[in-house]
């Protein structure tokens, strides 16, 4: 009976130290497994919308014309939640390079459309669309995300609009001004 | 035997009134075409390249004093499948008219002086970077604890565009758009963090725009002041005549900015009481209780300056909006249906009288 007991321990013990090693393994596989990885900054970017170029005939008398404001982004992949701004800044209008000859009193209004998130963009809270803005060469912010805000990439889609006044007493010929976008973290 | 000529004449009168009703549709359509043309704008370009601090994601602060200087390193990089030519400038910084930095690079006075580039052209291939040492002394005696200054890059190909632009011939008004980025660079200096706001003035102010508000502030101190939201109320007796809240961006020190609040409608001669609160962040609020008066002359000037109907922009096309076309075309359809009828029933001959 001894010696029954004795092999019964023996296969018990044995059936232990297997069971052990069977069973280390699935420890293991409980353990916490670290998965390790980088994620390192991007940039911050943005693009500037097309304008629709126009004619107009002059009329003698001011006049407003309105031309579209194609789409446009930012996209903030910094991953540092600092925030940032878009300004933008307007040359004098010219005539062929040149300062028109006559006509005074022409501008440029910028009304800018509200941001969007672009497709999987989760970031919940967008740069805020500053209101109509007249445009100089002193520039004007057209939108602003405040810290925490206004990460990954945002669409302007094309809604805006770019009114254009005309000095009744401009003088006929092509003209052109450049539109500067200027994106820049908030200092 | 009596002849009915009339008879076979006015058979086709439905076919003659299909005929003008699609002549007049043909008419509108054809003057609604222009409108219809009015080109979309293009596409926006893809970014092709991205400005950063190295081993920073946000703008450079520097610690120094007067009489030394600093040196860090910007990077550039370009994320476009094309090689690119960038331009580097210094840049001082001055207010945006409603508040954060404008970065100023034509005739730098301030800051922007004590910067100077190892490179201004960059060429880079396509997702190539290059880093860009940069050195700031500052003058020995300068005052105050913070100046600002500014890297802006830009993409040396969108200015040649808009150079084209500007040489173009014809009559169009063209658009151009250059890309920039910019890097503010903080300049700590040692001395106490003061901010302040001061109102400089309140004007009504007349541009071809319209009529607008605009507040002349001066910030000072010496260091920048995050944000100032506004709120104001504009009255004219017991009648409120304009409500305005809103908020500035970054304010810099010693940048006056002229903040232009647009007026609803077109303010008439008289008085009008401005009273209202500026609140910087981080100092004491600004109150606002003032009273403008809009003079005769300015009444004039609106009346001159200020367009009397806003126009539709199509391309190549005449001054006036598209739906005065389509009505005059319509009209003018109807009135050759409307004289149609009265040649075809002036040619019909009366039934002889039995």
């Amino acid at each position: 009976m001894t010696h029954l007991n004795a092999r019964v321990a023996r296969i018990v013990a044995g059936l232990a130290v297997v069971s052990a090693f069977a069973v280390a393994p699935m420890a293991a596989q409980a353990a916490d497994t670290d998965a390790t990885g980088t994620l390192s900054a991007g940039s911050l970017t943005n693009t500037a919308p097309a304008i629709t170029a126009f004619s107009t005939a002059l009329t003698g008398v001011n006049q407003t014309v309105n031309t579209a404001v194609g789409a446009w982004n930012v996209n903030d992949a910094r991953g540092s939640n600092a925030g940032y701004n878009i300004t933008v800044a307007a040359t004098a209008p010219t005539v062929g390079g040149s300062a028109p000859a006559a006509g005074t009193g022409g501008s440029l209004t910028m009304t800018s459309t509200t941001a969007t998130a672009a497709a999987g963009n989760p970031a919940a809270t967008g740069p805020v669309t500053s209101a109509a803005q007249l445009l100089s060469p002193t520039a004007a912010t057209i939108a602003n995300a405040a810290a925490t805000t206004g990460q990954g990439q945002w669409n302007f889609p094309t809604a805006g609009n770019l009114a254009v006044v005309i000095p009744g007493n401009a003088s006929a010929g092509a003209y052109s001004s450049t539109l500067t976008y200027t994106s820049a973290p908030l200092a | 035997m009596t002849t009915r000529p009339g008879t076979t004449m006015y058979a086709p009168r439905p076919h003659t009134g299909a005929v003008v009703l699609l002549a007049s549709l043909a008419l509108a359509a054809c003057a609604a075409a222009p409108a219809s043309a009015a080109p979309a704008p293009a596409a926006p370009k893809a970014a092709t390249f991205a400005l950063s601090a190295v081993g920073k994601t946000g703008a450079l602060r520097l610690h120094s004093a007067p009489g030394r200087t600093v040196r860090g390193a910007v990077v550039v990089r370009n994320v476009s499948r094309r090689p690119i030519v960038l331009r580097l400038q210094p840049a001082d910084v001055a207010n945006a008219t409603n508040g954060n930095a404008d970065y100023v690079t034509a005739r730098r006075s301030a800051a922007g002086r004590w910067v100077r580039l190892a490179a201004t052209t960059v060429r880079l291939a396509p997702t190539a970077s290059r880093k860009v040492p940069f050195s700031v002394h500052i003058p020995a005696g300068t005052r105050g604890a913070s100046h600002y200054a500014g890297i802006v890059a830009f993409d040396a190909a969108d200015v040649t565009a808009a150079a084209r632009d500007k040489r173009r011939k014809g009559t169009s008004f063209t658009i151009s758009r250059v890309t920039r980025q910019a890097l503010p660079i903080t300049l700590r200096l040692p001395g106490p963090l003061t901010r302040k706001l001061t109102l400089r003035s309140v004007k009504i102010k007349v541009d071809p725009a319209g009529a607008g508000l605009v507040l002349g502030l001066r910030p000072g101190g010496t260091i920048l002041t995050q944000s100032a939201p506004v709120k104001l109320r504009v009255s004219r007796g017991e009648r409120t005549i304009l409500r305005h809240s809103s908020t500035l961006g970054q304010l810099f020190p010693d940048s006056k900015l002229d903040y232009r609040i647009a007026w609803n409608g077109r303010p008439t001669e008289g008085d009008y009481l401005v009273r209202g609160v500026i609140r910087p962040k981080g100092a004491a609020p600004v109150y606002i209780n003032q009273s403008v008066t809009f003079t005769p002359a300015k009444v004039k000037e609106l009346k001159r300056e200020t367009p009397p109907v806003a126009g539709e922009a199509t391309r190549e096309a005449p001054g006036l909006p598209s739906w005065v076309w389509l009505a005059l075309a319509v009209g003018a359809g109807l009135l050759l249906a409307l004289l149609l009828v009265i040649w075809k029933l002036a040619r019909r001959r009366p039934a002889p009288v039995a």
